[in-house]
């Protein structure tokens, strides 16, 4: 079934009372344009890139805050707020974001491959031959 | 009341269905109406609803559900609901 892209959102729990809030799947542009993100120059795939992209493609809201207390706001913010949000995360607590948001990506992935198997009436395509007959 | 600004943003759920540059909301007998330049849109995006008129700013965004929505000669007209909260 082809389907558009709806503005849905899902709230990822971690440890510690922190959460994230994230788009539910991506749009085919933006998985496109996080795909982009991680082409090298030389043909190569750049996995930090990658990763980069993935964190900020996917992340509209955070439990994070300063070391004051005072929330960081990125919500509705641009990108480029975002960006330099994300930035200034301790190594440790970007990986835990970029690994929470993998394992929400494979959880959808496996949700639509699920939904598909319960899909009633697909169509399939029958193999059609030449005939052997002389 | 009238209440103006430089820049604002049609929104779609999270996405930036368009932007406007200078705009303005009227209220005139209980109903807002915003009326604004509309400088670029997302021409699926634009076409979906709900829609909300968004105006960022340092700590979020104000937002207004967009209850009616014109659009002519880059010029964008809308019935707005009460400020989100």
């Amino acid at each position: 079934m082809l389907r558009m892209s709806r503005p849905e959102t899902a709230k990822i729990d971690l440890p510690d009372g922190e959460w994230l809030l994230v788009k539910r799947r991506l749009t085919s542009g933006e998985s496109r344009a996080r795909t982009r993100a991680g082409v090298r120059s030389d043909g190569g795939y750049d996995l930090v890139a990658h990763g980069e992209a993935t964190v900020l493609a996917y992340v509209l809201d955070w439990s994070v805050t300063d070391v004051s207390g005072t929330p960081v706001v990125i919500r509705d913010q641009p990108q480029s707020v975002l960006k330099a949000a994300v930035d200034n995360l301790e190594p440790e607590s970007y990986t835990q974001i970029l690994r929470a948001i993998e394992a929400h990506e494979e959880a959808m992935a496996k949700e639509r491959t699920e939904e598909k198997k319960q899909t009633t009436g697909e169509t399939r395509l029958k193999p059609s031959f030449a005939s052997a007959a002389p | 009341m009238v209440i103006r600004g430089p820049a604002g943003e049609v929104r779609w759920g999270y996405h930036t269905a368009g932007a406007v540059g200078p705009w303005m909301i009227t209220r005139d007998a209980g109903v807002l109406q915003l009326s604004a330049s509309l400088i670029e849109s997302n021409a699926y995006r634009i076409s979906q609803r709900p829609l909300a008129f968004a105006v960022p700013h340092s700590q979020g965004m104000w937002r207004w559900p967009i209850l009616e929505l014109q659009i002519q000669d880059g010029a964008l007209t809308a019935r707005l609901g009460p400020m989100e909260k």
